[in-house]
């Protein structure tokens, strides 16, 4: 049996005014777990903590019990307290009596004790009826694999291995560089080389070309990444030709995605064909034929071109070249800009125009995004002074491409303008790589509607958002230029290194528990959770497994790391094989078992008559507008009994259900607005099933009007007091 | 344990204990706006003034009048003499409640300490302002929740809190403890927390939602990371950069080019729409990528650019002939 400790703090006699405080420790005292009550003046002042930190070394409590003021504000602090003096962090629970019952319930003292006393009694219901969850800790792997060998890919690894980390580094391509290899660099070209020499040369990295992730197991601080090489490429230096790939295991604590982008290329687009129209990128292999160069004013005779995609009448340089910016991105279908176009185009068409000043060079644009310094600006001047004219035309009004010229209104001089052109380059936009959503179903990493991946970022609080160790960085997750993906590679390196430093990753044990023994394998909680932390596997070893048609049940694991303690699984799981341990609300445990002894606790003590509305109160929303509703003194029935859920996908329709049948008169329950949902979409979740259980109540003539749910933000305190009233 | 004198009461406080903190622990009132238990003490309201005497400065008397501190910041000492209700207090939170009341006449709190203060007439007149900049919500968004999302900008008069740049700010986990602890109210969540900060699941399809949530604005998207400041130094680039190099290239008169403000532009680029007022305006968005709030995108001013005269290259056009 647990020693539970109850800490009253008056706050100052404020809550004296509207409860009966002396009442409270006779009746608490009727608990068996409740060994000492003992109101305080001051809790939060240095004297009552240490007054805190006595009482439970002279009780040898091991659960603690305060009512004080919300949790927002003192929680902190009193757990803090609680832990110097022993007290396992998940067995403090925290309840606001000032700001939840004191300050709204002014009128009614015999009515605010009652409820005063319940609300101890459900916290102590709940934290008794649960044993303390421990924590879980995992050792890192100190090794980083880096995936891609672009710019951001080289710089992150080189920086790694100085911070005397081993990195694996896998390009798929036959030689490292990326993007880089093909544009010439106006005098970074020295640092580029310089990195990748490095990073060729460098003891602690293990550079595998021509290679490819395949699967990842494992999980947070060990990363199994299975690797296999590329078919097709590099396959003069392979000995099995046959497609037998050669497959090896590296085990990384942190990875650093750095897999670029890729230019977008579309057949639809202004004619595309690769030959006469083509992307900026295809010109400049084009180019690259011409030995065209930065700046340097050597004009060669073209060789012959057996490129497929390049071919050049007559072994001339095209007479007129013609460049469309924005063409295929900022509209309905790619409406994001790529940042990079711009600068590239303009500073092909110079070198261009350097190279051949007999040729006519026209850009036709429609904004220019000089990404830098302002220095940026004078490329244009530059472009002018060399002749290139500049033609801007209309999103609603794109210049037309026939198979001769292309036609455009000049919105500068409103005029239309027929240019006659040898070779048509497209700046089209950087969209994401395919490998994209390969790593991120790998990685289980979230992709914005562009399919750019996107580094995981919850709006929960600090300490329950977990780092993985994996960091994504350049133009993997936006299009970015070179310095930018070299500063993203850098910080990549930095993070990464700081991660693999902490040696040992401690997790607070707040997360969803399966028992194994009720799982039935139906993957209800894996297409539920939005967090990717719940995979199925097998219960039969790999080994026995061969030979079998059918593997029979398997199981679904949670990673620790990766839940939220939201609760929707706990709900969705049809088994109910799944608890939660832990969780937004004082971090204890909050099952079905304590909402349950919460619900008793609530409606036990209701005398003939009363009215009992028990409202379900979403962590970020309700019950924050419920603390918000107390600090601005707004007053509220007394009858409302508040359950505090860390999300409102944790309410299962059985607790209301059970809340019905124990006596409450009316269940309501919290809920975030569509959009604002901590936890991705859990408000839908929750809806929903509200929804469908009031019908299923009045299917059964029960009035459904008895449930109810509301829409409220955290700082709306007057739709608190509107949801308790109607 | 020491010994201290408060309102002429011998108290017995721990020594690690502000003035304030020992009085609250005997019953003595003193008035505060700033101070909260759960964070940090901050002495920026000057509610909280009392008269102090150390026992160095001798017996206090009408020739050796004691200092004036904010009580929430002033470590307890061992034979401290302290008034809290001297009129020299009285007079100094009378100056405070005046000053209060510059901009926050209309505030009930406000009038309830310019009341208690004897406070009549605001000191000056400002523009009605709810927030009375007593950082209480900074203080708590960084101490206690740790997000960091909101900060004090500007200086002076023009002093505000504020997400970085003054635009919603994905820090923010809307957890509404700054609005809880606001003691007026003038903070709320719309303007710090941008709606909806991260991306839906990967396995939204696979659970078959039938109503997808909205996805971002296109406006959104086309926000991306500020322009780099980082010097040509700093990137390690040996060669200068090349638009610098007019007088190498021999050109009679380079082009000078002007800052926005002086090019006669009708509406110039600028970072963020301030025109909003109190928390910033919304036009611009966070980075969805890093989490951090991204200046809105410039675009080059493109007709400046093209318009500025400016005279050919005669080489190239040489050696185009």
């Amino acid at each position: 049996m647990t020693r539970t400790g109850v800490f009253l703090c008056t706050c100052d006699q404020k809550i004296a005014k509207s409860i009966q405080v002396d009442a409270i420790p006779y009746v608490l005292r009727s608990n068996r777990e409740v060994v000492v009550v003992s109101p305080q003046e001051h809790l939060c002042l240095p004297d009552g903590l240490a007054a805190l930190r006595e009482t439970i070394a002279r009780h040898k409590l091991d659960q603690v019990v305060v009512a004080a003021c919300p949790t927002r504000f003192q929680e902190k602090h009193l757990r803090a307290a609680c832990v110097s003096a022993g007290i396992n962090e998940n067995a403090f629970a925290l309840v606001d009596w000032r700001e939840g019952c004191a300050y709204v319930h002014r009128g009614d003292k015999v009515k605010a004790t009652g409820k005063a006393i319940d609300l101890l009694q459900m916290t102590l219901a709940r934290v008794t009826s649960a044993a303390p969850a421990d924590q879980v800790t995992v050792e890192i792997e100190p090794r980083v694999l880096v995936i891609g060998g672009g710019i951001a890919g080289l710089t992150a690894a080189r920086a790694i291995a100085e911070h005397s980390i081993a990195v694996t580094l896998v390009e798929q391509d036959a030689e490292l560089g990326g993007h880089a290899r093909h544009v010439p660099l106006n005098g970074k070209a020295h640092a580029f080389e310089t990195t990748r020499a490095d990073v060729l040369n460098h003891p602690r990295i293990d550079v595998r070309l021509s290679t490819r992730v395949v699967s990842v197991t494992g999980s947070v601080g060990a990363y199994r990444v299975e690797l296999a090489e590329c078919h097709g490429a590099n396959r003069a230096s392979s000995n099995g030709s046959n497609g037998a790939a050669h497959s090896t295991e590296v085990v990384a604590g942190a990875v650093v995605i750095a897999i670029g982008a890729q230019e977008y290329r579309d057949a639809h687009l202004y004619h595309h064909d690769g030959r006469r129209v083509v992307t900026l990128g295809e010109f400049e292999i084009q180019n690259s034929k011409f030995k065209i160069q930065n700046s340097k004013l050597e004009i060669q005779k073209p060789v012959p071109n057996q490129h497929e995609g390049a071919k050049i009448e007559n072994g001339e340089f095209p007479t007129s070249v013609v460049y469309i910016l924005c063409a295929g991105s900022r509209n309905a279908h790619i409406p994001y800009c790529s940042n990079v176009c711009c600068l590239g185009a303009l500073d092909q068409a110079l070198r261009v125009k350097r190279a051949h000043p007999e040729a006519q060079v026209t850009i036709l644009f429609r904004d220019l995004y000089l990404l830098g310094d302002e220095l940026n600006e004078e490329i244009v001047l530059d472009a002018r002074r060399l002749g290139i004219e500049f033609l801007r035309y209309a999103e609603a009004q794109p210049p037309h491409v026939n198979g001769e010229t292309v036609t455009v209104h000049d919105t500068r001089t409103n005029s239309m303008q027929q240019l006659h052109y040898d070779r048509l380059v497209l700046a089209t936009p950087r969209v994401p790589r395919a490998e994209a959503g390969v790593l991120a179903r790998l990685f289980k990493l979230p992709r914005d509607q562009f399919g750019f991946l996107i580094d995981p970022h919850w709006r929960v609080r600090p300490e329950q958002q977990h780092p993985r160790g994996i960091f994504v960085c350049g133009s993997a997750h936006q299009p970015v230029d070179m310095d930018t993906a070299t500063m993203q590679g850098m910080t990549a390196a930095a993070q990464a290194a700081r991660f693999i430093h902490k040696r040992v990753l401690t997790h607070p044990a707040a997360s969803a528990v399966v028992n194994p023994a009720f799982c039935t394998g139906c993957a209800q909680c894996v297409e539920t959770c939005a967090f990717g932390a719940i995979t199925l596997v097998s219960r039969t070893p790999r080994a026995e497994r061969v030979g079998r048609a059918i593997a029979i049940l398997d199981r679904a694991q949670i990673d620790p790391f990766l839940c939220l303690a939201c609760g929707n699984c706990v709900v969705a799981c049809p088994a109910k094989a799944i608890d939660l341990c832990g969780g937004v609300p004082a971090a204890t445990n909050l099952g079905d078992a304590q909402i349950y002894a919460q619900l008793d606790a609530a409606l036990d003590a209701r005398h003939e008559g009363e009215t009992r509305v028990v409202v379900f109160g979403c962590h970020w929303s309700g019950f924050a507008a419920m603390e918000l509703a107390g600090a601005r003194r707004l007053q509220y029935s007394a009858d409302t009994r508040v359950i505090e859920l860390p999300c409102s996908a944790r309410l299962d329709p059985l607790h209301v259900l059970y809340a019905l049948l124990h006596g409450a008169d009316e269940v309501v329950l919290a809920l975030c607005p569509p959009d604002e949902c901590h936890y991705a979409n859990g408000n839908h979740f929750a809806e929903r099933r509200i929804e469908n259980l009031r019908a299923q109540l009045s299917a059964h003539g029960i009035d459904p009007t008895r449930v109810r749910h509301v829409r409220l933000m955290g700082d709306d305190a007057h739709a608190w007091v509107q949801a308790v009233k109607a | 344990m020491i010994h201290l004198t408060i309102d002429n009461r011998d108290i017995e406080v721990r020594q690690t204990m502000t003035v304030l903190e020992a009085a609250r622990a005997n019953g003595i009132s003193i008035p505060t706006l700033c101070y909260h238990e759960a964070v940090a003490p901050y002495a920026a309201c000057r509610l909280c003034m009392v008269e102090i005497n150390t026992p160095r400065g001798g017996k206090p008397g009408p020739d050796r009048p004691g200092r004036i501190v904010a009580a929430c910041a002033q470590p307890c000492e061992q034979g401290l003499t302290v008034q809290t209700n001297s009129p020299r207090v009285q007079a100094a939170r009378r100056v405070t409640a005046e000053l209060l009341m510059a901009s926050g006449e209309h505030l009930p709190l406000v009038q309830a300490i310019a009341r208690a203060m004897g406070a009549e007439h605001a000191a000056t007149t400002l523009p009605p302002n709810d927030c009375i900049l007593c950082g209480l919500c900074v203080r708590a968004c960084d101490e206690l929740v740790g997000a960091h999302a909101i900060s004090l900008v500007e200086r002076g008069l023009d002093k505000k809190i504020a997400p970085p740049f003054e635009i919603t700010s994905a820090a923010c986990i809307a957890c509404a403890t700054c609005v809880l602890i606001c003691p007026t109210g003038a903070i709320m969540l719309k303007d710090i927390a941008p709606s909806l900060p991260h991306p839906q699941p990967l396995a939204h399809e696979a659970r078959g939602d039938k109503s997808p949530p909205q996805p971002l604005a296109h406006e959104a998207r086309g926000v991306k990371s500020p322009p780099q400041p980082l010097s040509h130094e700093a990137r390690g680039d040996k060669s200068p950069p090349q638009p610098l190099s007019h007088e190498a290239r021999g050109d009679k008169s380079p082009p000078q080019l002007l800052p926005y403000e002086e090019r006669g532009v009708k509406s110039p680029p600028s970072f963020v729409g301030k025109g909003a007022g109190g928390l910033g305006s919304h036009d611009a968005r966070t980075c969805r990528v890093c989490g951090e709030a991204t200046l809105p995108r410039v675009f080059a001013d493109a007709e400046y650019l093209l318009n500025l005269p400016i005279e050919r290259d005669q080489k190239a056009e040489v050696q185009a002939l």
